[in-house]
Protein backbone atom coordinates (compact mmCIF):
# COMPACT_ATOMS: atom_id res chain seq x y z
CA UNK A 1 0.00 0.00 0.00
CA UNK A 2 1.42 3.62 -1.01
CA UNK A 3 -0.12 6.87 -0.04
CA UNK A 4 -0.03 8.65 -2.63
CA UNK A 5 -0.81 12.19 -0.91
CA UNK A 6 0.93 12.70 2.55
CA UNK A 7 2.73 15.50 3.78
CA UNK A 8 5.02 16.67 6.56
CA UNK A 9 5.31 20.10 8.55
CA UNK A 10 3.36 22.88 9.73
CA UNK A 11 -0.03 24.30 8.64
CA UNK A 12 -0.42 28.07 9.81
CA UNK A 13 -4.24 27.84 10.56
CA UNK A 14 -4.86 24.91 12.58
CA UNK A 15 -2.46 22.89 15.40
CA UNK A 16 -1.42 19.66 14.06
CA UNK A 17 0.91 18.54 17.26
CA UNK A 18 3.10 16.25 16.54
CA UNK A 19 1.35 14.68 13.52
CA UNK A 20 3.47 16.55 10.85
CA UNK A 21 6.38 15.42 12.14
CA UNK A 22 8.58 11.99 10.43
CA UNK A 23 8.46 10.56 13.60
CA UNK A 24 4.62 10.47 13.64
CA UNK A 25 4.25 9.49 10.16
CA UNK A 26 6.61 6.43 10.14
CA UNK A 27 4.47 4.97 13.43
CA UNK A 28 1.57 5.30 11.75
CA UNK A 29 2.76 3.55 8.71
CA UNK A 30 3.78 0.78 10.46
CA UNK A 31 0.39 0.42 12.51
CA UNK A 32 -1.16 0.66 9.57
CA UNK A 33 1.01 -1.08 7.03
CA UNK A 34 1.07 1.39 4.63
CA UNK A 35 4.47 0.40 2.74
CA UNK A 36 5.80 3.84 1.14
CA UNK A 37 4.05 7.65 1.67
CA UNK A 38 4.65 10.45 -1.15
CA UNK A 39 5.28 13.07 1.05
CA UNK A 40 5.46 17.06 0.44
CA UNK A 41 6.69 20.12 2.64
CA UNK A 42 3.25 21.46 3.82
CA UNK A 43 5.08 24.50 4.82
CA UNK A 44 6.16 25.28 1.49
CA UNK A 45 2.36 25.55 0.48
CA UNK A 46 2.61 29.46 2.14
CA UNK A 47 5.79 30.51 1.32
CA UNK A 48 6.62 32.89 -1.60
CA UNK A 49 9.04 30.51 -2.45
CA UNK A 50 8.84 26.65 -1.60
CA UNK A 51 12.85 26.48 -1.72
CA UNK A 52 13.74 25.72 1.74
CA UNK A 53 11.10 23.56 2.74
CA UNK A 54 11.86 21.52 -0.34
CA UNK A 55 15.25 21.18 0.95
CA UNK A 56 14.11 20.44 4.81
CA UNK A 57 11.95 17.83 3.22
CA UNK A 58 14.80 16.11 0.81
CA UNK A 59 17.38 15.99 3.77
CA UNK A 60 14.37 14.72 6.01
CA UNK A 61 13.54 11.55 3.38
CA UNK A 62 16.42 10.70 2.15
CA UNK A 63 17.38 9.28 5.73
CA UNK A 64 13.84 7.25 5.48
CA UNK A 65 14.51 6.55 1.60
CA UNK A 66 12.93 2.97 2.25
CA UNK A 67 9.53 4.44 3.28
CA UNK A 68 8.95 8.04 1.85
CA UNK A 69 9.64 9.40 -1.38
CA UNK A 70 10.47 13.20 -1.65
CA UNK A 71 7.25 15.05 -3.69
CA UNK A 72 9.06 18.65 -3.87
CA UNK A 73 6.56 22.09 -4.43
CA UNK A 74 7.16 23.44 -7.57
CA UNK A 75 6.10 27.11 -8.04
CA UNK A 76 6.06 27.50 -11.97
CA UNK A 77 4.96 31.25 -11.51
CA UNK A 78 8.81 32.24 -9.96
CA UNK A 79 11.84 33.04 -12.33
CA UNK A 80 14.22 30.89 -11.60
CA UNK A 81 11.69 27.53 -12.62
CA UNK A 82 13.81 26.31 -15.27
CA UNK A 83 17.22 26.15 -13.59
CA UNK A 84 15.52 24.89 -10.01
CA UNK A 85 13.46 22.32 -11.94
CA UNK A 86 17.28 21.49 -13.31
CA UNK A 87 18.65 21.00 -9.57
CA UNK A 88 15.91 19.17 -8.62
CA UNK A 89 15.82 16.52 -10.72
CA UNK A 90 19.47 16.26 -11.08
CA UNK A 91 19.28 15.71 -7.31
CA UNK A 92 21.34 12.76 -5.88
CA UNK A 93 17.90 11.61 -4.67
CA UNK A 94 15.87 12.46 -7.23
CA UNK A 95 12.08 12.94 -6.40
CA UNK A 96 9.42 10.36 -6.75
CA UNK A 97 7.04 13.51 -8.16
CA UNK A 98 6.86 17.14 -7.95
CA UNK A 99 3.62 19.09 -7.03
CA UNK A 100 2.01 21.82 -7.51
CA UNK A 101 -0.46 23.51 -5.88
CA UNK A 102 -2.02 25.93 -8.35
CA UNK A 103 -4.34 27.20 -5.95
CA UNK A 104 -2.42 29.03 -3.38
CA UNK A 105 0.53 29.54 -5.75
CA UNK A 106 -0.56 32.10 -7.41
CA UNK A 107 0.20 32.24 -11.67
CA UNK A 108 2.50 34.75 -13.32
CA UNK A 109 1.87 34.71 -17.17
CA UNK A 110 5.55 35.93 -18.02
CA UNK A 111 6.79 32.47 -16.34
CA UNK A 112 3.95 29.50 -15.63
CA UNK A 113 3.28 28.13 -19.14
CA UNK A 114 7.09 27.56 -20.25
CA UNK A 115 7.92 25.95 -16.29
CA UNK A 116 5.19 23.99 -16.58
CA UNK A 117 6.26 23.21 -20.36
CA UNK A 118 9.90 22.67 -19.06
CA UNK A 119 8.04 20.31 -15.92
CA UNK A 120 6.09 17.84 -18.65
CA UNK A 121 9.51 17.90 -20.65
CA UNK A 122 11.47 16.49 -17.11
CA UNK A 123 9.17 13.14 -17.44
CA UNK A 124 8.58 13.32 -13.97
CA UNK A 125 5.00 12.51 -12.29
CA UNK A 126 3.41 15.54 -11.52
CA UNK A 127 0.80 15.71 -8.29
CA UNK A 128 -1.46 18.55 -8.93
CA UNK A 129 -3.38 19.36 -5.96
CA UNK A 130 -6.75 20.49 -6.10
CA UNK A 131 -7.27 21.60 -2.40
CA UNK A 132 -5.51 20.14 0.94
CA UNK A 133 -8.61 21.62 2.93
CA UNK A 134 -12.85 21.34 2.26
CA UNK A 135 -13.73 24.71 1.00
CA UNK A 136 -16.16 24.78 4.16
CA UNK A 137 -13.35 24.85 6.55
CA UNK A 138 -11.03 27.57 5.73
CA UNK A 139 -9.61 29.90 8.20
CA UNK A 140 -11.16 33.41 7.15
CA UNK A 141 -7.39 34.55 6.42
CA UNK A 142 -7.51 31.52 3.50
CA UNK A 143 -10.06 33.16 1.53
CA UNK A 144 -8.89 32.04 -1.92
CA UNK A 145 -11.20 30.24 -4.07
CA UNK A 146 -10.82 26.92 -5.34
CA UNK A 147 -9.48 25.83 -8.87
CA UNK A 148 -12.69 25.72 -11.26
CA UNK A 149 -13.35 23.44 -13.56
CA UNK A 150 -12.19 25.39 -16.19
CA UNK A 151 -9.02 26.23 -14.58
CA UNK A 152 -8.36 22.07 -13.97
CA UNK A 153 -9.04 21.43 -17.85
CA UNK A 154 -6.29 24.35 -18.13
CA UNK A 155 -3.73 22.57 -16.28
CA UNK A 156 -4.88 18.78 -17.58
CA UNK A 157 -4.00 19.71 -21.11
CA UNK A 158 -0.90 21.52 -20.43
CA UNK A 159 -0.20 18.63 -18.65
CA UNK A 160 -1.48 16.24 -20.90
CA UNK A 161 1.89 14.61 -22.07
CA UNK A 162 2.97 14.12 -18.27
CA UNK A 163 2.09 11.56 -15.48
CA UNK A 164 -0.22 13.42 -13.94
CA UNK A 165 -1.82 12.72 -9.87
CA UNK A 166 -4.57 14.96 -9.30
CA UNK A 167 -4.57 15.18 -5.10
CA UNK A 168 -8.06 16.20 -3.80
CA UNK A 169 -10.43 15.24 -6.22
CA UNK A 170 -13.85 14.93 -5.42
CA UNK A 171 -15.62 12.43 -7.13
CA UNK A 172 -18.39 15.25 -8.32
CA UNK A 173 -15.51 16.63 -10.09
CA UNK A 174 -14.26 13.25 -11.49
CA UNK A 175 -17.67 12.71 -12.83
CA UNK A 176 -17.59 16.85 -14.63
CA UNK A 177 -14.31 16.13 -15.83
CA UNK A 178 -14.06 12.62 -16.51
CA UNK A 179 -13.44 12.79 -20.49
CA UNK A 180 -10.55 15.34 -19.69
CA UNK A 181 -9.01 12.94 -17.08
CA UNK A 182 -9.54 10.19 -19.43
CA UNK A 183 -7.77 11.61 -22.46
CA UNK A 184 -4.20 12.79 -20.36
CA UNK A 185 -2.36 10.53 -18.43
CA UNK A 186 -4.27 11.69 -14.79
CA UNK A 187 -4.91 9.08 -12.08
CA UNK A 188 -6.54 10.40 -8.90
CA UNK A 189 -5.76 9.48 -5.29
CA UNK A 190 -8.85 8.58 -3.18
CA UNK A 191 -8.22 11.51 -0.23
CA UNK A 192 -11.23 13.23 -1.32
CA UNK A 193 -13.22 10.45 -2.66
CA UNK A 194 -15.03 10.18 0.67
CA UNK A 195 -18.41 9.16 0.25
CA UNK A 196 -19.89 5.49 0.83
CA UNK A 197 -19.43 4.73 -2.69
CA UNK A 198 -17.14 7.56 -4.12
CA UNK A 199 -14.40 4.71 -4.96
CA UNK A 200 -16.11 2.48 -6.33
CA UNK A 201 -17.60 5.19 -8.29
CA UNK A 202 -14.74 6.92 -9.35
CA UNK A 203 -13.46 3.21 -10.21
CA UNK A 204 -16.14 3.10 -12.64
CA UNK A 205 -15.52 6.54 -14.61
CA UNK A 206 -11.82 5.94 -15.00
CA UNK A 207 -11.10 2.37 -14.65
CA UNK A 208 -9.98 0.61 -11.35
CA UNK A 209 -6.31 1.37 -12.31
CA UNK A 210 -6.97 5.32 -12.56
CA UNK A 211 -7.52 5.16 -8.79
CA UNK A 212 -4.86 5.03 -5.91
CA UNK A 213 -4.98 5.25 -2.30
CA UNK A 214 -3.82 8.61 -0.73
CA UNK A 215 -4.53 10.38 2.63
CA UNK A 216 -3.55 14.19 2.55
CA UNK A 217 -2.39 13.42 6.12
CA UNK A 218 -1.72 15.01 8.36
CA UNK A 219 -4.85 17.15 7.85
CA UNK A 220 -6.61 14.24 7.50
CA UNK A 221 -5.97 10.76 8.99
CA UNK A 222 -3.85 7.76 7.49
CA UNK A 223 -6.56 5.30 9.05
CA UNK A 224 -8.95 7.17 6.66
CA UNK A 225 -7.05 5.36 3.64
CA UNK A 226 -6.51 2.26 5.51
CA UNK A 227 -10.48 1.71 6.21
CA UNK A 228 -11.10 2.84 2.54
CA UNK A 229 -9.06 0.60 1.01
CA UNK A 230 -9.39 -2.72 3.10
CA UNK A 231 -12.65 -2.09 5.47
CA UNK A 232 -12.12 -5.12 7.59
CA UNK A 233 -8.77 -3.57 8.52
CA UNK A 234 -9.76 -1.50 10.90
CA UNK A 235 -12.21 -3.22 12.63
CA UNK A 236 -10.57 -4.61 15.43
CA UNK A 237 -8.27 -1.52 16.23
CA UNK A 238 -11.89 0.48 16.25
CA UNK A 239 -14.05 -1.56 18.42
CA UNK A 240 -13.92 -1.34 22.45
CA UNK A 241 -12.41 -4.59 23.90
CA UNK B 1 -20.63 -1.93 21.00
CA UNK B 2 -20.18 0.61 17.90
CA UNK B 3 -23.29 2.66 17.24
CA UNK B 4 -23.51 5.24 14.65
CA UNK B 5 -25.36 7.92 16.07
CA UNK B 6 -25.56 10.23 12.41
CA UNK B 7 -26.66 7.72 9.18
CA UNK B 8 -28.83 8.71 6.32
CA UNK B 9 -31.25 6.65 3.90
CA UNK B 10 -29.14 3.81 2.57
CA UNK B 11 -27.37 4.56 -1.32
CA UNK B 12 -28.81 1.51 -2.44
CA UNK B 13 -30.18 -0.93 0.00
CA UNK B 14 -30.66 -1.74 3.10
CA UNK B 15 -28.78 -5.25 3.34
CA UNK B 16 -25.34 -3.13 1.43
CA UNK B 17 -25.66 -0.58 4.30
CA UNK B 18 -25.51 -3.54 7.03
CA UNK B 19 -23.24 -5.31 5.46
CA UNK B 20 -20.72 -2.44 4.96
CA UNK B 21 -21.84 -1.79 8.90
CA UNK B 22 -20.53 -5.54 9.71
CA UNK B 23 -17.57 -5.04 8.16
CA UNK B 24 -16.24 -2.29 10.04
CA UNK B 25 -17.92 -3.47 12.83
CA UNK B 26 -20.43 -0.87 13.74
CA UNK B 27 -23.10 -2.85 15.46
CA UNK B 28 -26.15 -0.44 15.60
CA UNK B 29 -27.37 3.16 13.80
CA UNK B 30 -29.71 5.83 14.43
CA UNK B 31 -31.29 6.65 10.87
CA UNK B 32 -33.56 9.79 9.71
CA UNK B 33 -35.04 10.93 6.63
CA UNK B 34 -34.38 14.57 5.48
CA UNK B 35 -38.03 14.54 3.35
CA UNK B 36 -36.09 14.93 -0.05
CA UNK B 37 -34.21 11.65 -0.37
CA UNK B 38 -37.34 10.68 -2.61
CA UNK B 39 -40.84 11.78 -3.95
CA UNK B 40 -43.69 8.82 -3.93
CA UNK B 41 -45.39 10.18 -6.89
CA UNK B 42 -42.15 10.02 -8.82
CA UNK B 43 -40.10 7.08 -10.14
CA UNK B 44 -37.25 5.41 -7.62
CA UNK B 45 -34.57 7.63 -7.04
CA UNK B 46 -31.10 6.75 -9.44
CA UNK B 47 -28.87 4.15 -7.48
CA UNK B 48 -25.95 5.36 -5.41
CA UNK B 49 -23.28 5.39 -7.62
CA UNK B 50 -24.90 8.24 -9.91
CA UNK B 51 -25.50 9.96 -6.74
CA UNK B 52 -22.25 9.83 -5.48
CA UNK B 53 -21.20 11.43 -8.92
CA UNK B 54 -23.64 13.43 -8.75
CA UNK B 55 -24.99 15.07 -5.66
CA UNK B 56 -27.80 13.75 -3.81
CA UNK B 57 -31.06 13.88 -5.43
CA UNK B 58 -32.41 17.30 -3.62
CA UNK B 59 -35.99 18.80 -4.79
CA UNK B 60 -35.18 22.54 -5.63
CA UNK B 61 -37.42 22.41 -2.38
CA UNK B 62 -35.35 20.26 -0.16
CA UNK B 63 -35.37 22.39 2.39
CA UNK B 64 -39.46 22.37 2.94
CA UNK B 65 -40.55 19.53 2.35
CA UNK B 66 -44.19 19.56 2.28
CA UNK B 67 -46.30 16.89 5.23
CA UNK B 68 -47.11 14.10 3.01
CA UNK B 69 -43.24 14.13 1.78
CA UNK B 70 -42.59 13.80 5.41
CA UNK B 71 -44.30 11.31 6.50
CA UNK B 72 -43.72 9.19 3.65
CA UNK B 73 -39.93 8.95 4.28
CA UNK B 74 -40.55 8.49 8.14
CA UNK B 75 -42.82 5.43 7.03
CA UNK B 76 -39.35 4.20 4.73
CA UNK B 77 -37.26 4.81 8.10
CA UNK B 78 -39.74 2.20 10.48
CA UNK B 79 -39.84 -0.09 7.20
CA UNK B 80 -36.04 0.10 7.84
CA UNK B 81 -35.90 -0.74 11.03
CA UNK B 82 -37.98 -3.13 10.85
CA UNK B 83 -36.69 -4.67 8.30
CA UNK B 84 -33.06 -4.25 9.91
CA UNK B 85 -33.98 -7.13 13.17
CA UNK B 86 -32.83 -4.44 15.42
CA UNK B 87 -29.96 -2.67 14.20
CA UNK B 88 -31.26 0.25 13.73
CA UNK B 89 -32.59 3.09 15.26
CA UNK B 90 -34.68 6.00 14.07
CA UNK B 91 -35.29 9.70 14.29
CA UNK B 92 -38.09 11.14 13.06
CA UNK B 93 -37.51 13.99 10.60
CA UNK B 94 -40.39 16.94 11.00
CA UNK B 95 -40.56 20.06 9.45
CA UNK B 96 -41.15 23.38 11.84
CA UNK B 97 -42.94 25.33 9.33
CA UNK B 98 -45.99 22.84 9.23
CA UNK B 99 -46.41 22.25 13.13
CA UNK B 100 -49.46 20.19 12.85
CA UNK B 101 -47.65 17.85 11.18
CA UNK B 102 -44.70 18.01 13.02
CA UNK B 103 -46.21 17.36 16.17
CA UNK B 104 -48.14 14.67 14.88
CA UNK B 105 -45.58 12.62 13.38
CA UNK B 106 -43.92 13.00 16.98
CA UNK B 107 -46.01 11.79 18.90
CA UNK B 108 -46.93 8.62 16.31
CA UNK B 109 -43.79 7.70 15.59
CA UNK B 110 -41.81 8.48 18.63
CA UNK B 111 -44.28 8.99 21.97
CA UNK B 112 -46.30 5.85 20.54
CA UNK B 113 -44.25 4.25 17.79
CA UNK B 114 -40.37 2.97 17.15
CA UNK B 115 -38.02 6.11 17.08
CA UNK B 116 -36.36 7.40 19.35
CA UNK B 117 -35.92 11.16 18.51
CA UNK B 118 -36.56 13.61 16.40
CA UNK B 119 -34.61 15.15 13.46
CA UNK B 120 -34.29 19.28 12.40
CA UNK B 121 -32.55 20.31 8.83
CA UNK B 122 -32.64 23.11 7.29
CA UNK B 123 -36.12 24.30 7.10
CA UNK B 124 -35.71 26.96 9.56
CA UNK B 125 -32.99 28.02 11.65
CA UNK B 126 -32.60 26.35 15.42
CA UNK B 127 -33.32 29.95 16.90
CA UNK B 128 -36.40 30.50 15.20
CA UNK B 129 -39.66 30.36 17.19
CA UNK B 130 -40.95 27.67 15.10
CA UNK B 131 -38.67 25.62 16.54
CA UNK B 132 -40.49 25.98 20.27
CA UNK B 133 -43.35 23.64 19.90
CA UNK B 134 -41.23 21.03 18.69
CA UNK B 135 -38.31 21.23 21.13
CA UNK B 136 -41.72 21.19 24.31
CA UNK B 137 -42.38 18.35 22.79
CA UNK B 138 -39.10 16.99 22.62
CA UNK B 139 -38.63 17.76 26.35
CA UNK B 140 -42.20 16.15 27.23
CA UNK B 141 -41.13 13.11 25.85
CA UNK B 142 -37.43 13.22 27.07
CA UNK B 143 -36.32 12.58 23.37
CA UNK B 144 -33.04 14.48 22.11
CA UNK B 145 -33.42 16.34 18.95
CA UNK B 146 -30.59 16.11 16.21
CA UNK B 147 -30.17 19.92 14.81
CA UNK B 148 -28.41 19.80 11.95
CA UNK B 149 -25.62 22.75 11.99
CA UNK B 150 -22.40 24.07 10.79
CA UNK B 151 -20.40 26.82 10.61
CA UNK B 152 -19.41 27.52 6.40
CA UNK B 153 -16.41 29.76 5.24
CA UNK B 154 -18.46 31.53 2.62
CA UNK B 155 -21.96 31.31 4.68
CA UNK B 156 -24.70 28.94 5.52
CA UNK B 157 -27.39 27.81 2.45
CA UNK B 158 -30.51 29.78 3.94
CA UNK B 159 -32.09 28.68 6.91
CA UNK B 160 -29.40 26.78 7.87
CA UNK B 161 -28.61 26.67 11.76
CA UNK B 162 -25.00 27.84 13.01
CA UNK B 163 -23.99 26.77 16.61
CA UNK B 164 -24.66 30.31 17.57
CA UNK B 165 -28.88 29.03 16.51
CA UNK B 166 -28.13 25.84 18.12
CA UNK B 167 -26.44 27.43 21.64
CA UNK B 168 -29.95 29.83 21.53
CA UNK B 169 -31.90 26.85 21.40
CA UNK B 170 -30.09 25.35 24.35
CA UNK B 171 -30.40 28.44 26.12
CA UNK B 172 -33.94 29.03 25.39
CA UNK B 173 -34.63 24.96 26.30
CA UNK B 174 -32.05 23.93 29.44
CA UNK B 175 -33.58 20.41 29.80
CA UNK B 176 -33.97 19.98 26.09
CA UNK B 177 -31.49 17.65 24.86
CA UNK B 178 -29.80 18.61 21.51
CA UNK B 179 -27.46 17.01 19.16
CA UNK B 180 -24.99 19.17 17.10
CA UNK B 181 -23.61 17.30 14.62
CA UNK B 182 -20.80 17.62 12.45
CA UNK B 183 -18.16 18.77 14.61
CA UNK B 184 -15.48 19.46 11.88
CA UNK B 185 -18.06 21.72 10.31
CA UNK B 186 -18.44 23.49 14.19
CA UNK B 187 -14.81 24.67 14.06
CA UNK B 188 -12.71 25.67 17.32
CA UNK B 189 -15.00 28.59 17.65
CA UNK B 190 -18.41 26.66 17.12
CA UNK B 191 -17.42 23.92 19.97
CA UNK B 192 -16.76 26.58 22.56
CA UNK B 193 -19.65 28.24 21.81
CA UNK B 194 -21.70 25.24 22.83
CA UNK B 195 -19.28 24.44 25.85
CA UNK B 196 -21.07 26.43 27.76
CA UNK B 197 -24.44 24.22 27.44
CA UNK B 198 -24.67 21.35 28.68
CA UNK B 199 -27.55 19.66 27.36
CA UNK B 200 -25.66 19.88 23.82
CA UNK B 201 -24.36 16.81 22.57
CA UNK B 202 -21.32 16.90 19.36
CA UNK B 203 -21.21 14.58 17.30
CA UNK B 204 -18.29 13.48 15.16
CA UNK B 205 -20.00 13.34 11.56
CA UNK B 206 -19.50 15.51 8.83
CA UNK B 207 -16.45 16.49 5.82
CA UNK B 208 -13.27 14.67 6.09
CA UNK B 209 -12.18 13.79 9.22
CA UNK B 210 -9.76 16.48 10.00
CA UNK B 211 -7.22 15.55 12.88
CA UNK B 212 -6.71 17.93 15.88
CA UNK B 213 -10.82 19.05 16.36
CA UNK B 214 -11.54 15.80 18.39
CA UNK B 215 -9.31 15.96 21.12
CA UNK B 216 -9.95 19.99 20.82
CA UNK B 217 -13.89 19.00 21.37
CA UNK B 218 -12.87 16.40 24.29
CA UNK B 219 -10.80 19.23 26.19
CA UNK B 220 -13.55 22.14 25.90
CA UNK B 221 -16.96 20.39 25.95
CA UNK B 222 -15.93 17.06 28.22
CA UNK B 223 -15.57 12.93 26.90
CA UNK B 224 -19.51 12.59 28.12
CA UNK B 225 -21.17 14.79 26.10
CA UNK B 226 -19.76 13.83 22.44
CA UNK B 227 -21.27 10.80 19.87
CA UNK B 228 -19.79 8.97 17.16
CA UNK B 229 -21.86 9.82 13.42
CA UNK B 230 -20.41 9.06 10.06
CA UNK B 231 -22.86 10.88 7.97
CA UNK B 232 -23.28 7.84 5.34
CA UNK B 233 -24.05 7.02 3.12
CA UNK B 234 -22.60 11.02 2.26
CA UNK B 235 -19.33 10.09 4.00
CA UNK B 236 -17.70 6.60 4.45
CA UNK B 237 -18.74 5.21 7.36
CA UNK B 238 -15.47 3.92 7.71
CA UNK B 239 -13.54 7.09 7.45
CA UNK B 240 -15.36 8.22 9.95
CA UNK B 241 -14.55 5.60 12.31
CA UNK B 242 -10.82 6.44 11.45
CA UNK B 243 -11.20 10.29 12.69
CA UNK B 244 -11.85 8.10 16.12
CA UNK B 245 -8.90 5.35 15.49
CA UNK B 246 -6.84 7.98 14.44
CA UNK B 247 -7.03 10.79 17.79
CA UNK B 248 -4.81 10.77 20.42
CA UNK B 249 -7.69 9.03 22.85
CA UNK B 250 -7.65 6.50 25.57
CA UNK B 251 -9.55 3.28 25.56
CA UNK B 252 -12.46 4.73 27.49
CA UNK B 253 -12.82 7.74 25.68
CA UNK B 254 -12.83 5.53 22.87
CA UNK B 255 -16.06 3.55 24.20
CA UNK B 256 -17.75 6.79 25.80
CA UNK B 257 -17.69 8.36 22.13
CA UNK B 258 -18.28 4.67 20.01
CA UNK B 259 -21.10 3.67 22.42
CA UNK B 260 -21.19 4.60 26.03
CA UNK B 261 -22.50 8.38 25.71
CA UNK B 262 -25.40 6.92 22.92
CA UNK B 263 -26.40 4.69 25.28
CA UNK B 264 -26.82 7.38 27.72
CA UNK B 265 -28.30 9.60 26.14
CA UNK B 266 -30.79 7.28 24.54
CA UNK B 267 -31.52 5.27 27.65
CA UNK B 268 -30.53 2.23 25.60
Amino acid sequence: MIDHNAWLGRWPFRDLGSRGEVSFLLEAMDRLEIHRAWVSPLDAVFHRAPHAANKSLMSLTSVHSDRLDAVPVFHPGLADGDEYLHRLVAHTDRPAAIRLVPALHAANDRFTERHVEALVATGITVVLTLRVMDARARHPMLPIPELTTQQVQWWLRKLCHAPVVLAGMTVTEVASLQTDILKSQAIVESSFLDGEESIDAARDILGKHRVVPGSNAPMNFQESLVVKWRPGRLTPLVRPS
Amino acid sequence: MVIDNHVHLPARDLETTLQLATTLGIDRMCMFALGNEFDPTQPAPPPARHWASTGAPHHTDAWNPPPERITASNQLVEQLMEAAGGRLDGLCFVNPRYPENALSEIRSRVASGPMQGIKLWISCLASDPMVEPIAALAVELDVPILQHCWNKFGGNLLNESSTRDVADLAAKFPTLKIIAPHLSGHHEEGVLELAPHPNVFLDTSGMLPDSGILEFAIENVGIRRILFGSDAPLRHPGSALARIQGSALSSSQREAILCGNYQRLFKK
